[in-house]
């Protein structure tokens, strides 16, 4: 990386500490208390032009690397999960635009926009009727009599919809397609109504605001994202949401043993040259913790490398998909299971929410990490793939 | 070498006659062997002999005849790819 | 005008026995990263597409006639799926370079799938600035 590259990373990872410490650590209980959006972290965030952090040089872009916007979900997810996720999951869509947009005018336009005017992307994946399959859709491209599209699609979820200015939706390509063969559609909100189904009242992420809603958008054929949906899927966007997720997890669990810390050593002050017991818990927390930073940095070099090499050639073998499988698995499981070690150091203090020690919203956040996407369904893909990978 | 061949041929290549009778410059396309099949014989070739054949080496003619196949083989486990 | 045609007929089993038997080492061998994109999902491979694809590639060959010494690996003959449940051939650098060398210019490709077998149809025009090369 160039000193110039390098002096850029480094101011932008400097806002983003900035803003986690003083903007999203100061809302993040009311956040999760009101299930409300974090609102403040986000317009901070969009002040500081991190939401266009990816967009490269050639389009007028930051260019940050894929390492520093990794470690902003981490530093963010130590102060407040769903801010986090928020952005996190922004950057998901960002990547997978940034990556395959191909030749297309209307998306060069659209990234150099992002930059000048920043917009936050939602996404509607999921579909109602699919079984939690984001490989398939019901809903589809309908071409209208004046060469405009449209679809409609009930999504059991979208990720703080209502608070985003644009949209990317995974419909079929056409009324004739197969259920797989999808495409990727970015509307903006003056192309789109969203009409809410259902509530957002879970046990954690909860400032991610992530209701079901009805889509329904009309747009022009230029909108829809060049490549299959399939090759956006394997090539960025599942690996880069295993990653990006797992930082912030990592983050959230970060801090919970950070706050664990803070605790013991609160405590050993009391009966000073004692070792208090909470410290040997900690010691086998911190073990905990080892490991899943150990899995999360691991597979984040291994993406910038083969990212790197031919042109990220290797993220389509089947060995690829495992990896970025397993740290999802890993890291979802792992990270819940910090934040309740971080309880059991902690005792009544961490228990309580209202303590310098709460980690109860931390084990919350994390507790959501094995559902999105099931893991269940993750293994599913695993055992297939292990069957006929060549390598592993 | 030739035995193996003969044999891989016999479990992959689908052919209209014995393999174990071909002579070794019958053409093996116009002795039944389909594209899809050849592709069946290169990929049980590479797991015999352990070895690969590089996009260099993916011609037809590689795999036209059992002499052909001898010497894509010898030349690839010469270590000598073009 | 002068066209080429090239057809071929496979049956969907043979793609599932040699996935069965072969895996990711035949997916990888056949099939460009776009078509294991679009044919191979979360671990399950669609035989039956994969089969229609690996026809299409076939009937290619037989419209570009390309000579025993000449090099055209079957993932650089992509097939993939186009709006209104078409499919586009996209031809790869050798293929392109065969194409060239045989006149060929446009081609348009059509697959049917019936009774366990895939099938496809290749029909190919010739470009107007090049001599045509009848191998």
């Amino acid at each position: 990386m160039s000193t110039v590259a390098s002096e850029r990373d480094a101011a932008f990872l400097a806002d983003i500490r900035r803003i986690a410490d003083e903007v999203a650590a100061a809302h993040a209980d009311d956040v999760d208390r009101e299930a409300r959006f974090p609102a403040e972290t986000i317009a901070a965030l969009r002040d500081a032009g991190a939401l266009a952090a990816l967009v490269p040089a050639d389009l007028g872009g930051a260019d940050i690397a894929f390492e520093s916007v990794a470690a902003a979900c981490f530093e963010l997810g130590r102060r407040c999960g769903a801010s986090a996720m928020v952005f996190a999951m922004h950057q998901i869509q960002v990547a997978s635009i940034v990556r395959h947009h191909g030749d297309s005018a209307w998306f060069a336009d659209y990234l150099r926009g992002l930059v000048s005017e920043p917009r936050l992307i939602a996404s509607a994946t999921s579909e109602v009727g699919t079984g939690g399959d984001m490989g398939r859709s019901v809903a589809t491209v309908e071409a209208g009599a004046d060469g405009g599209c449209s679809f409609q699609k009930q999504a059991p979820t979208i990720s703080y919809g209502v608070h985003a200015d644009d949209l990317l939706t995974t419909v079929r390509r056409a009324a004739d397609a197969e259920p797989g063969d999808q495409v990727a559609v970015l509307t903006r909100r003056d192309q789109m109504t969203m009409e809410p189904k259902g509530s957002w009242d879970p046990l954690g992420m909860r400032g991610t605001c992530s209701p079901g809603a009805v889509v329904t958008a009309t747009f022009p054929a230029e909108q829809i994202l060049p490549a299959p949906f399939a090759v956006i899927s394997a090539v960025s966007m599942t690996p880069v949401s295993h990653i990006l997720w797992s930082h912030l997890w990592l983050g959230i669990a970060t801090d919970a043993f950070d706050r664990a810390r803070a605790f013991v050593r609160a405590a050993a002050k009391q009966k000073p040259g004692e070792t208090p017991p909470s410290a040997i818990r900690l010691s086998h927390l911190m073990s905990e913790l080892t490991l899943l930073r150990a899995e999360v940095s691991s597979a984040l070099t291994s993406y910038v490398e083969e990212l790197a090499t031919d042109d990220g050639e290797s993220l389509q073998t089947m060995a690829s998909a495992l990896r970025y499988n397993n740290l999802k698995i890993a890291a979802s499981e792992q990270a819940p299971r910090v934040c309740q070690g971080a309880l059991g150091v902690g005792g009544i203090m961490a228990f309580k929410n209202d303590t310098p020690y709460s980690v109860g919203r931390h084990l919350r956040d994390t507790m959501s990490a094995c559902l999105m996407v099931a893991n269940e369904r993750i293994h599913q893909t695993n055992a297939r793939l292990l069957l006929i990978a060549k390598d592993v | 070498m030739t035995p193996d061949i003969r044999q891989i041929l016999k479990d992959h290549a689908r052919l209209s006659t014995d393999a174990a009778t071909l002579d070794a410059h019958t053409d093996l396309y116009q002795a039944g062997m389909t594209s899809h099949a050849s592709v069946n014989v290169m990929l049980a070739l590479e797991d015999a002999f352990d070895i690969e054949f590089p996009d260099s080496m993916l011609k037809r003619g590689v795999f036209e005849s059992i002499a052909a196949i001898e010497e894509a083989v010898s030349t690839i486990r010469d270590g000598a790819t073009a | 005008m002068p066209l080429r045609a090239g057809i071929d007929l496979i049956a969907i089993d043979s793609v599932a026995a040699s996935v069965a038997e072969h895996g990711e080492s035949y997916l990888r061998r056949v099939f460009s990263g776009r078509e294991r994109s679009a044919y191979v999902r979360n671990g399950v491979a669609d035989s039956s597409a994969l089969a229609a694809c690996f026809a299409a590639k076939e009937a290619t060959i037989k419209v570009l006639r390309p000579t025993r010494a000449q090099v055209l690996p079957w993932s650089e003959l992509e097939v993939l799926p186009e709006p209104g449940g078409r499919y586009a051939v996209h031809l790869g650098e050798s293929a392109r370079a065969a194409a060239t060398a045989a006149g060929i210019g446009e081609l348009t490709v059509s697959i049917t799938r019936a009774d366990g077998c895939a099938a496809a149809v290749v029909i190919a025009g010739f470009r107007a600035d090049l001599p045509i090369m009848r191998p």
